[in-house]
């Protein structure tokens, strides 16, 4: 609010962000092929949307990885 | 841009200290147990490169961040990436699955091996946050002899404790061997202490109405966090003051406080109108948090279906201001990567799924950190407890008692400490999730001179 974060809360800050990476890059996989597991017993394709979807789920989580480096990196 | 030094000078540190307590865990383990103490060196050796890796993909990515904080903003090192990325996926999720379809080594001891750099990347984090500067820890790392002194009585120790860890064993064996403490371990195999309200149930059976509560207690628990918040709120308040007294100023610095960590991200704008939301997830789940130190009471966080919910709400309320701000036509061309050219039409199909992953990611991921947490904590409290009624059954209570309930007393502090911050790290990825979604051109006057810049 006044301009200025205290060192202590920057810290916490960082804290929060980065040690989200680990659940990020873990979670959107599975998260990919459950998706996926479900849209192929929808659409008979098994095995083919489950493994798109889980190697989207890796770009994805690495993407959000990134972001949230950046994130944590900018002072303001 | 002070910050990247340090934090890789953290890194290294947090995975030095992490081999170090590795190579210990695994030498006290050696000559009972070679194949666990060779699980704990392998999942050290892949969480290690998995750090490895990672810092190699996010350096790629910060390396030359002038521009637009937030855009990718130049792509001459991008060449090695796609061969980075694989490479990592291979080494380290294709080693890990290797390792435990191998079936030789332990399941445990790998995931001992793997979780120590993360243990000691937070707890060397905690300890940059609470004020250990990276002058100090620069001086430290220059005093070696010191840390291989600390090393070795560390093994010292550890190898103490290995020694004596069979005797234990046996006598947790011979305890369990009766029938009554197998039937105690059975009942802590619910891996919780009992609560006022399992008690209830314990000694009125039949009770409809407390065997209903007794089901539902997550909820009777969350109810109770929430009234207790309520009170106070309307005891602080109900006579406010220009001169607060003790209690009205300790309520107001906190309430404060936490507006202006949020307010730092958010920006002054946006604050107004989202603190609301904010402050209340983070008191709340604090009030649950602290519940669950009182004996008798528990923390409702321990069950991934409030944390869930919690995630849910924050994650509907993230949606619905980016769908608010952007427009609905605004919000999908979000989702899908802005596409303003050929490529990023061409490349719609993949990262619009990928936009959504990332999306449905977040909420899951706040939820699973919050419950793994508080339940952990608990179930690590639940086991000392057990052990040492264990113990005690099998007339140890000398050796026991003292230093298990230091241990447990312990490990209590640390779980005041887990609910502070874990209360202030899902508020507060909360509110990095919305200030994702929300325009950033009115947050600062760097990043807008930044994007102008771009412009040019």
């Amino acid at each position: 609010m006044n301009g200025k974060t205290p060192k202590k809360l920057t810290g916490w800050r960082q804290i929060g962000l980065l040690s989200s990476i680990p659940f990020i890059l873990a979670l959107a996989p599975i998260i990919g092929f459950v998706i996926g597991q479900f849209l192929d017993k929808h659409f008979r394709t098994r095995p083919w949307l489950s493994i798109a979807l889980l190697v989207l789920g890796f770009v994805a989580g690495v993407r959000e990885t990134i972001k949230i480096v950046k994130l944590s990196q900018q002072e303001d | 841009m002070q910050q990247s030094l340090p934090n890789r000078d953290v890194l290294d540190r947090a995975l030095r200290t992490s081999w170090i307590v590795a190579v210990a865990l695994a030498a006290a383990l050696a000559p009972a147990r070679p194949w666990d103490a060779a699980a704990i060196l392998a999942g050290q050796l892949i969480a290690f490169l998995h750090f490895i890796f990672l810092r190699k993909i996010v350096k790629l990515f910060t390396e030359k961040r002038g521009a637009g904080a937030l855009e990718v903003a130049d792509r001459s090192g991008f060449a090695a990436l796609p061969f980075l990325i694989t490479a990592k996926v291979l080494v380290v999720y294709g080693g890990m699955f290797a390792l435990l379809a191998s079936r030789r080594f332990g399941y445990a001891p790998l995931c001992v091996g793997f979780a120590l750099p993360f243990l000691t990347l937070f707890l060397k984090s905690i300890m940059l946050a609470f004020g250990a500067g990276p002058a100090s820890l620069m001086r430290r790392a220059k005093g070696g002899i010191g840390s291989v002194g600390r090393a070795a009585l560390l093994v010292a120790m550890l190898a103490a404790i290995s020694s004596s860890a069979p005797g234990r064993a046996v006598a947790q064996e011979h305890a369990a061997g009766t029938h009554a403490a197998a039937e105690h371990a059975k009942e802590s195999g619910a891996a919780e202490l009992p609560n006022w309200l399992v008690i209830l149930h314990d000694f009125n059976p039949g009770n409809p109405v407390i065997s209903w509560l007794e089901k539902n207690q997550v909820i009777v628990f969350a109810w109770i966090a929430g009234l207790l918040f309520l009170f106070v709120s309307w005891l602080a308040m109900r006579n406010p003051k220009m001169v607060p007294g003790p209690f009205q100023n300790a309520v107001e610095w906190m309430v404060e406080s936490m507006e202006s960590v949020a307010g730092d991200l958010l920006g002054e704008k946006h604050i107004q109108r989202h603190f609301p939301i904010i402050g209340a997830l983070f008191f709340y789940i604090l009030t649950i948090n602290m519940l669950g130190i009182i004996p008798g009471m528990k923390s409702a966080t321990s069950s991934l279906d409030l944390t869930l919910a919690l995630a849910l709400i924050t994650f509907l309320y993230v949606q619905f201001w980016g769908i608010r701000n952007l427009g609905i036509l605004g919000y999908i061309d979000h989702l899908a990567g802005q596409p303003r050219d050929v490529t990023g039409w061409i490349m719609l199909p993949v990262m619009l799924p990928v936009h959504v992953l990332g999306e449905l990611a977040k909420p899951v991921s706040l939820s699973c950190r919050l419950f793994g947490n508080i339940f952990g904590e608990d179930t690590l409290i639940v086991v000392f407890v057990g052990a040492t009624a264990l113990l005690l059954k099998a007339g140890l209570s000398l050796l026991a008692v003292p230093p298990m309930a230091g241990i447990t007393a312990l490990f209590m502090m640390l779980q005041t400490l887990t609910s502070i911050v874990q209360a202030l790290i899902f508020s507060l990825l909360a509110t990095v999730y919305l200030y994702m979604m929300l325009p950033h051109e009115e947050h600062g006057h760097e990043e807008s001179h930044a994007e102008a810049q771009a412009t040019h």
